[in-house]
């Protein structure tokens, strides 16, 4: 689950992890090796996004299940 | 070893006329179909996600009711440390001091930037059909054999005129023994079985995404909390 971003301070490329921010972890610059972690006043935005967005993942199951269905149709 | 009793049994069926007949292209399509249109079912649902939970929509109001909504990313806060070096210099020749004190900054980043939504696409479909026509025939026989023969003779003759002589002494034994067994096994069975496998992976994301995303990151602007503008 990575998400890419341009550093703030130099504009080089950074690789973040949402579920890894949201347990606190902090992700270092190559760059220019500064720290970006999640602010505490943003964590509860982002967790429900994340809660909302595994529910979606999980269903993506459902393509496989609709063939499924149709071979015991056929 | 062959042997005339081992039953050879029916003919068997060709693999040609095993498989002539079914409708191949509804028994892998059918099924391949049903997953295409659950896959552009849920491309609905993620964009309702994306637009519900990444955005802030706002409502027209009073005489302008009739106009459009307004979508507004919603934005999330972001810490950015680095360290600020701080160099004292010495006196009197010594050398100087240098601290590196840690400079806590923020910068806001779209909540979608955050959601790796590229990662709910569906990048395979793979319907396969299984077919086992086994036709092969079955009997069992065995069947020993054995033989066993013993011969022996001997014989003795002497040839001689004058001052030489030829004497042949020869004997002459066989044994043989033989044993064989056969065994043929006959199993005939049809089996279809369908596997339906399906994969989840990355996939670009769509250029509408990509834009909203790189307008809001491409202007990122930290802002120095209690310090220093950086
Ligand atoms: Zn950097």
């Amino acid at each position: 689950m990575q998400s890419q971003i341009q550093c703030p301070l130099c504009g080089g490329s950074l690789a973040l992890n949402t579920e890894l921010l949201l347990a606190g972890h902090s992700f270092t610059c190559a760059n220019c090796g500064s720290c970006i972690s999640l602010a505490s006043g943003s964590h509860r935005t982002v967790q429900s996004a994340m809660t909302e967005f595994s529910r979606l993942k999980a269903r993506t199951g459902e393509v496989g299940q609709a063939a499924q269905k149709a071979i015991g149709k056929g | 070893m062959t042997d005339s009793s081992v039953n050879t049994g029916p003919a068997l069926v060709s693999m040609a006329q095993q498989f002539s007949g079914l409708p191949m292209r509804s028994l892998i399509g059918g099924p391949l179909n049903a997953a295409a249109q659950a896959n552009s079912m849920m491309a609905i649902t993620q964009t309702k996600f994306l637009l519900n939970t990444c955005f802030n929509s706002t409502q027209p109001e009073g005489k302008d009711k009739d106009g459009k909504t307004t979508l507004t990313p919603i934005m999330v806060t972001m810490q950015l440390t680095r360290g600020l070096i701080d160099e004292t210099p010495g006196e009197g020749g010594k050398p100087g001091k240098v601290t590196v004190e840690p400079l806590q900054t923020t910068f806001e980043l779209p909540l979608l930037t955050l959601i790796p939504l590229n990662s709910l696409a569906v990048t395979d479909v793979q319907v396969g059909f299984d077919m086992e026509v086994k036709s092969s025939y079955s009997d069992e026989s065995s069947q020993q054999s054995s033989s066993s023969s013993h011969e022996q003779g001997s014989f003795d003759a002497k040839i001689g005129e004058g001052f030489w002589s030829v004497e042949v002494k020869g004997s002459v034994s066989h044994d043989s023994s033989s044993s064989s067994s056969n065994k043929a096994t006959y199993q005939k069975s049809n089996n279809a079985k369908y596997t339906v496998s399906v994969t989840a992976g990355q996939l670009p994301l769509p250029e509408g995404v990509t834009t909203i995303i790189q307008a809001y990151t491409s202007n990122i602007s930290p802002v120095t909390v209690g310090g220093t503008q950086s």
